[in-house]
């Protein structure tokens, strides 16, 4: 009877971390009700939990504000920097949400934002550890099993790779190309890469060398049997490792960019974004910044306990 | 438990750690009083005023370099009047080509020299130079020469009369003659200036380290005035602005020039710090690409106008601390025609306005169209201007609420400039700072391209041109003002931009500063009577 | 390849790197005379500058006056800073080294210590709180962290200097108290950056220690009665930092070209600021001279990360 190997805890509990970010990113929009449109006038920047009275009037414009009070058949509608006085006859409906996590410098609603904007963020971090993985296997693998020159060729390629100023190819291609998803997951691909290249030549290369895998190989073993069977597992665990890694790194990537302003359009939220766009705020306001934040670092926490747990396996 | 030796070399880490943070946390004792430190986003560039193209450096330098006369702030009623400095007269000749300027015989040089004429030729020569390449040597096209009269007296010929003739010949500070004359031009370019900076003003540098810390010492041999009350100013140069925000609230600033409005309420919180706000010569507004076809209508214009909402944008993007815009010349200038009042907002009025220009929304999407093709814009501003960022941002959505597919674009500085002279834009949100001295011919006046000029959006009324070349020969100031309310009504009715607001500067300066005077015409106007207790 | 070999090819590979970052600097809208921020630079003003810098001449143009300028082993003068190049660099060399190497060493140790302490026990308790720990701190921006880290301890407890290298005035003290000034002022941006580092090598590590742990010779010398921590010195760590070294090694360019974000929010003057400032003001011999300082560090440091893994695990030799 063979044993069942338990998994282990690290992977678990990575894993269902990752899946709770995942369906509350993909099942919570559906959830919240259609928000009001923003009115940063009246609601910006105001804390967790605040309730807040959505007025529809009659001439098409919708006020958002934490305290709205009737005086006689006056409306007023007080925000943190200006108040407004409106007729209480122009106000076609009226009902109250509630802000869970606060609104940002606009006055949109951060749970909203943060939903949908992780959709965003977990895309190009994916998409981007994608690249950078096939990249990475390829030129890695190639590089050890290839022979010498090629060896040699691709390693040089590697380090030259490595040697580009990076930062500059970012902000300069930010500024000819257009800053958007697509723009940025290969970018964020082609930039990072080369760690893993590396990587997997160093492993491959310490395999080959082994006096099984030599005498696989000598004996004329398929090459995809050698590679399945004693490259792969041997480059499994770090791969993995650093996939799992590289992808909250991305995600810091793509934070760090938006900081800079070299990332998407401030109209499309992704956590990185939202961070950096609270963080001009923070001496005021920490929950546009703090909270993003600590899902980020939440994202990487489950990334990393996902990668160790495949190495433990 | 045997403790291994991972833990005991753990321990012995953090025991390094805390001796090193704790040795380091007693703060050194440091006498500032009588110390000014400044706080500052950027460096200068160089100490040669000639090599600059910054604000900042043209600002410090004035306190280290004399100037002819020195500039007031008084454009409200008014072009703006000068207080002798270096010159301590000037007389126009009989045909007004002429300026000549008696210069004081008593000050001198930091290494004792004195100043004369010969420095104030050396000046233009070094100026005009084309091997220096001073970007500011447009000023000066009006100037035949500068000739040396005696050793106090130099005389400015022109080539033609205009309103500004005193304003361009005093543009720029005075260099050495007897020093920066043994540098051929060419060699500007590669030298160190440090070591060769000789100044004859308020201050003296006395050390400066880069991107770092600028420090300045009063000049004990300044005639011009009484000596500097203040030793030592130093400005530290951080390029954050929460960085220096922080600071400036820890008491490390005594003053920062660049508050930001939403800075300003937790500034004024602060017992030990006051906001100052002037007015400032910025007007911030969309530019709009005439030569797109859904903008060459100015009712379209008008209406995409009247349809954002200036006090949304100046309570929550400027707290406060603005006005809205009314026209291409600012309300706070002398030539500002009172008669004219900032677009209302009505958005009603707009879509009114769109409709009558051809735009419906023929399918109830929301959206306008017009011949099938719906109203799309796209409003493009500069990433590193967070204020901007959010004007677009407002505008975009006030936009969209009657109708217009608006988005907002951010892009970087050096492409923001691009696209605007190449034409490749809808609408840009950007701002004008408008010198003292009228000029409307390089925004408002034709031209077939724009790489020279700055009129981006391709606006071109022939009535605007035939007036702005008028008033370029009028010297009497009332007939200035009735042609500059001709061009501003014009223009306001064409409405090539959006006029949005006129933003105001807002600075902090600690209570322990007593005497600054604070104006808009460089942050250190009288630095040099600023006192500490 | 033969050390000397790579040694031989390093300017080759220095010059085909700065050759594509001209080639992009060049793609890339505006030049210096479009990008200065002067409400009083008119038009024309900015075409005369640009012809003074010789910005008109065309790619190829100034692609090679550079390159005849640097065989004379002149990096050009740069447009923003108004120096020579090779002073820029110089000045910020030293800051950048200071500061990354300060990090980088906190990096190591901290992280080998977390590291070890981890795999003594897996899955225990220490192990799980240092896990949850040092990720939290390397997922979280450092932008923030830097923010964070300024409010919390210059503002709020005034503990440490929030900006810069030395304090205002610190030009008139002693040595001594100079360089307590120095560290007081490295203390917060060399720790952000060693901790964020520590999270991530002491991950690598561990992985890379409980994989040597289960191998068949540590087996084999617990058989033999050698003691535990003798077992975790020697025999694990060693052929574990394999990776990690390799790691150290790829450092090398952070060392050099500097961490942008952190150096900006805490004003020290390294190269990564140097660069960042430059390519905003597409102040191209800036660039230039910072790729090629760059590249040289990246490729020295890749050869000296495979010499120190081929030392460390003797299973791979260099070929």
């Amino acid at each position: 009877m063979i044993a069942r190997r338990r998994l282990p805890r690290r992977l678990i509990a990575g894993s269902i971390g990752l899946l709770m970010i995942c369906c509350a990113i993909i099942l919570g929009p559906r959830f919240l009700e259609p928000g009001p449109p923003s009115d940063p006038a009246h609601s910006a920047l105001l804390p967790p939990g605040t309730m807040l009275t959505v007025l529809e009037l009659d001439d098409g414009r919708t006020l958002v504000s934490p305290l709205v009070t009737t005086v006689g058949n006056l409306v007023i509608v007080d925000g943190p920097y200006s108040r407004e006085e409106i007729p209480a006859t122009s106000v076609s409906s009226r009902r109250v949400v509630q802000s869970w996590l606060g609104t940002d410098r606009y006055g949109r609603d951060l749970l909203r934002l943060m939903l949908l904007g992780g959709r965003l963020s977990l895309m190009i971090a994916a998409l981007g550890a994608l690249v950078s993985l096939v990249v990475g296997l390829a030129i890695g693998l190639s590089a050890a099993t290839g022979g010498r020159w090629i060896d040699a060729v691709l390693m040089r390629g590697v380090d030259a790779m490595m040697a580009f100023p990076t930062l500059l190819l970012l902000i300069l291609c930010a500024a000819v190309l257009d800053p958007g998803p697509a723009t940025l997951v290969v970018l964020l691909g082609l930039t990072s890469w080369m760690g893993l290249a590396r990587l997997v030549r160093g492993q491959v290369l310490s395999v080959r060398e082994r006096q099984f895998v030599m005498a696989a190989r000598v004996s004329g073993t398929p090459w995809y049997r050698v590679w399945s069977w004693h490259y792969l597992p041997e480059i499994r665990g770090p791969v993995a490792q650093d996939v799992a890694l590289r992808l909250g790194d991305l995600v810091l990537a793509e934070a760090t960019l938006s900081y800079l302003g070299l990332g998407l359009p401030p109209t499309t939220p992704t956590w990185g974004l939202l961070v950096s766009e609270g963080h001009r705020v923070m001496m005021d306001a920490w929950w546009p910044a703090t909270l993003p934040g600590l899902a980020i670092a939440f994202l990487v926490i489950c990334f990393a306990l996902i990668g160790d747990g495949i190495q433990e396996l | 438990m045997r403790i291994t030796t991972g833990i005991k070399a753990a321990f012995c880490f953090i025991l390094c750690l805390a001796l090193i943070v704790s040795s380091g946390c007693t703060p050194p004792t440091e006498d500032l009083s009588d110390t000014l430190v400044i706080g500052v986003l950027a460096d200068i560039q160089s100490w040669n005023p000639y090599l600059t193209e910054t604000k900042f450096s043209e600002d410090l330098l004035a306190l280290v370099y004399p100037s002819l006369a020195v500039e007031m702030s008084d454009y409200h009623d008014h072009p703006p009047t000068f207080a002798p400095a270096l010159a301590k007269s000037w007389d126009l000749g009989s045909d007004g080509l002429g300026l000549t300027f008696h210069l004081r015989q008593d000050l001198v040089w930091n290494d004792g020299q004195p100043v004369t004429a010969d420095d104030v030729v050396f000046t233009w020569k070094a100026q005009t130079s084309e091997e220096v390449g001073w970007y500011g040597a447009y000023t000066k096209d009006f100037i035949d020469s500068v000739e040396k009269i005696d050793d106090f007296t130099v005389s400015f010929r022109f080539s033609q009369v205009y309103a500004y003739r005193l304003m361009d010949a005093n543009e720029g500070l005075i260099i050495p003659s007897h020093l920066w004359g043994k540098i051929p031009f060419s060699d500007w370019h590669s030298t160190d200036w440090l070591p060769h900076v000789v100044g004859a003003g308020p201050f003296v540098p006395v050390g400066h380290v880069p991107q770092q810390d600028i420090v300045l010492g009063a000049n004990p041999s300044y005639r011009l005035g009484a000596p500097a009350t203040i030793d030592r100013v130093v400005w530290r140069i951080v390029p954050d602005q929460l960085s220096l925000m922080t600071q400036l609230l820890a008491g490390e600033f005594d003053f920062v020039n660049s508050l930001a409005p939403e800075e300003a309420q937790r500034v004024e919180a602060d017992p030990d710090l006051q906001v100052v706000d002037i007015p400032h010569r910025g007007y911030t507004h969309i530019c709009w690409n005439t030569t797109r076809p859904e903008l060459a209508d100015p009712r379209v214009r008008r209406a995409l106008g009247m349809a954002i909402n200036r006090q949304t944008i100046i309570d929550t993007v400027y707290r406060g601390y603005a006005r809205p815009s009314a026209g291409p010349i600012l309300s706070t200038m002398w030539a500002f025609d009172d008669s004219l009042e900032p677009l209302p907002y009505d958005p009603r009025q707009a879509s009114l306005l769109l409709n009558s220009a051809g735009w419906n929304d023929t399918d109830g999407d929301g959206t306008l169209e017009k011949d099938g093709r719906p109203l799309t814009l796209e409003l493009l501003t500069n990433a590193e201007n967070h204020m901007r960022q959010d004007i677009c941002m407002l505008a975009t959505r006030d936009l969209r609420a009657i109708g217009v597919q608006a988005t907002p674009k951010t892009v970087e500085w050096g492409t923001f400039l691009s696209r605007l002279r190449d034409g490749d834009f809808d609408g840009a949100v950007n701002r004008w700072v408008e010198p003292t001295q009228i000029d409307l011919e390089d925004v408002w006046h034709t031209t077939p391209e724009a790489l020279e000029s700055s009129n981006y959006g391709r606006y071109s009324n022939p009535e605007v041109d035939r007036l702005i070349e008028e008033v370029a020969d009028v010297r009497d100031i009332e007939l200035q003002k009735e042609l500059y309310g001709q061009i501003q009504h014009l223009i306001v009715a064409d409405q090539p931009y959006t006029f949005l607001v006129e933003g105001r500067k807002l600075r902090a300066i600690s209570t322990r500063v007593q005497g600054s005077i604070q104006n808009d015409a460089t942050p250190y106007f009288n630095l040099e009577a600023w006192k500490l207790p | 390849m033969t050390i000397l070999r790579r040694l031989a090819l390093l300017p080759l590979l220095v010059l085909l790197v700065a050759t594509v970052t001209f080639a992009v600097v060049q793609a890339a809208p505006g030049t210096y005379a479009d990008t200065i921020d002067n409400p009083r630079l008119t038009p024309a003003a900015r075409t005369h500058l640009k012809a003074l810098y010789g910005l008109d001449q065309g790619a190829r143009g100034q692609y090679f006056h550079w390159l005849g300028a640097l065989a004379q082993g002149d990096l050009g003068r740069s447009f923003l800073f108004k120096q020579p190049v090779a002073d820029v660099i110089a000045t910020a060399l030293l800051p950048t080294i200071l500061l990354a190497g300060t990090a980088l060493a906190m990096d190591v140790i901290l992280g080998v210590l977390l590291a070890l302490i981890s795999a003594r026990r897996p899955g225990g308790w220490i192990d799980r709180i240092l896990t949850i720990l040092s990720l939290g701190v390397y997922g979280l921006p450092s932008f923030w962290l830097a923010g964070l880290a300024i409010l919390l301890f210059s503002l709020t407890l005034g503990w440490l200097p929030a900006s810069h290298m030395a304090s205002v005035g610190a030009d008139r003290w002693a040595a001594g108290a100079r360089w307590l000034d120095l560290v007081r002022h490295l203390i917060l941006p060399a720790s952000i950056l060693g901790i964020v580092g520590a999270a991530s090598t002491a991950r690598y590590l561990r992985a890379s220690l409980l994989d040597v742990r289960r191998s068949h010779h540590i087996l084999a010398a617990r058989a033999r009665g050698i003691t535990e921590s003798r077992i975790l010195w020697v025999h694990t760590l060693r052929p574990a930092l394999g990776p990690l070294v390799t790691l150290i090694g790829l450092s090398l360019p952070v060392l050099v070209g500097g961490s942008v974000v952190i150096e900006t929010i805490f004003s020290w003057p390294g190269m990564g600021r140097i660069m960042w400032q430059a390519a905003v003001a597409r102040d191209i011999p800036v660039v230039m001279g910072c790729t090629l300082v760059g590249a040289v560090a990246v490729i020295l440091g890749s050869l000296v990360a495979d010499l120190l893994y081929a030392w460390a695990d003797p299973r791979v030799r260099p070929q």
